[in-house]
């Protein structure tokens, strides 16, 4: 059971509680086609069945251990080419929102790790209208209570173990308490973008960025190079300097390798 | 020349930023001109898109020789004028894909209708999902782009007859 947050401004305050649902990404899509729900609306959930991660893949989740929720935005402001701001603006939010309890990472593009592991996703979802963002839906899944991965952990690569706050601390933590932080964390970094403090989130980003400016091996064009993460640019194109040159990646360009 | 490299030689037109643009070759006279209305509705309200080339027109030789042309109607109606058709547009530079996810039915096929705000396809960029709504009610007469395949910022996607 959760109930809307008492400090946020917009984020929250109107809160949909499914005690089960197949995706609250696609319970919130439904939501929009209906209606036209307030911006902030959060769908969360106790027991995802059907998450989504990226395109063809799924995001498995223990039931009433773990955060799993979206949240309506509508971020008129952004043009379609300025979309990726979103994904800083949440990932950002999200880790500092946790920063009492964990140090998060963001892993390129937006991927959250803690310790070299995966403990959370992102899956952003925009409706455009012409050139500009009518409607976002931010879909966060956080592991935080849960102990077993089961058989993922057994098969998932060394890059892509699953983690989740309690594996890391030995805590226990009350979802609610968490889900509040999360989403004033995002309300936060939500505004600054809205007042276009573009560079301000991008530094926090980078700040946070899994192998910024560290020597790592990557696949490149089935190549292994070694290289160091120098930045992003402003369509979130990870800037690595390779043999001093620095080169632009799109997400399907080049894998992280150790 | 394929429509694809006109296409092509469009985007190039529309990012350089010039004003006017006049191309002749043996097969092919080209001539694109911004849309002055356009530049000044950008001025008074909305914050402007990127430069878009507006209308653009294009002239093939059939289209040169007009009454030459009304003779052999096949080739002239074979010909996908983008003057006749909406194009909708992406809005971005990344993924097109025709549906939801792989296991779901396409959104739009040709000889569809669609309607003005209807989805008709996603654009993902950097794992960000975009639903492209169509910008007018019409048929769908082309799909211009193969499912999964990369696209440029402002590449034609399909072509709507307006009805």
């Amino acid at each position: 059971m959760f109930s809307a947050p008492l400090s946020t401004q917009i984020i929250g305050k109107n809160l949909v509680y499914l005690p089960t649902c197949a995706s609250t990404n696609a319970e919130a899509q439904a939501y929009l086609q209906q209606s036209y729900p307030l911006e902030g609306t959060v769908v969360v959930t106790s027991e995802q069945t059907a998450g989504r991660g990226q395109r063809g893949t799924t995001w498995e989740t223990a039931p009433h251990q773990n955060l799993t929720f979206s949240i309506i935005l509508a971020p008129k402001f952004l043009q379609a080419t300025e979309q990726f701001q979103l994904n800083v603006a949440v990932t950002v939010g999200i880790v500092q929102a946790l920063q009492r309890h964990i140090a998060l990472q963001i892993k390129w593009s937006n991927d959250l790790y803690a310790e070299g592991k995966k403990m959370g996703g992102i899956l952003i979802e925009n409706i455009l209208q012409h050139n500009y963002l009518r409607y976002s839906i931010i879909g966060i899944g956080i592991n935080v209570n849960q102990i077993d991965f089961g058989q993922f952990a057994l098969t998932a690569p060394p890059t892509k173990q699953p983690t989740s706050l309690h594996a890391l601390t030995q805590q226990t933590y009350n979802l609610q308490h968490l889900l509040n932080d999360i989403l004033l964390g995002i309300e936060q970094t939500y505004f600054q973008l809205r007042t276009n403090q573009f560079n301000l989130l991008k530094m926090q980003y980078l700040q946070h960025l899994f192998w910024y400016q560290e020597l790592h091996t990557f696949e490149v064009a089935g190549k292994l190079v070694e290289g160091y993460i120098t930045g992003i640019d402003s369509q979130g194109r990870l800037a690595v300097a390779i043999e001093n040159t620095l080169q632009y990646f799109d997400v399907k360009e080049i894998v992280f390798v150790q | 020349m394929t429509p694809k490299d006109i296409q092509e030689i469009l985007g190039f037109i529309a990012a350089s930023g010039l004003e006017e643009v006049v191309i002749e070759t043996e097969g092919l006279k080209l001539k694109t001109k911004r849309n002055p209305e356009i530049k000044a509705t950008q001025m008074v309200s909305m914050p402007a898109p990127q430069p878009v080339l507006a209308n653009p027109v294009v002239q093939t030789p059939q289209q040169l020789a007009a009454p030459k042309a009304e003779e052999k109607a096949a080739p002239v109606a074979e010909k996908v004028s983008s003057t006749a058709y909406v194009a909708i547009k992406s809005p971005m530079i990344g993924t097109f894909y025709r549906s939801a996810s792989p296991t779901t039915p396409t959104f739009v096929n040709v000889g569809d209708e669609v309607k003005k705000g209807q989805v008709v396809c996603i654009i993902e960029a950097m794992k960000l999902f975009n639903e492209i709504e169509s910008e007018v009610t019409g048929r769908v007469v082309k799909v211009l782009i193969d499912n999964a395949s990369p696209v440029e910022y402002d590449q034609e996607l399909f072509l709507v007859e307006p009805l």
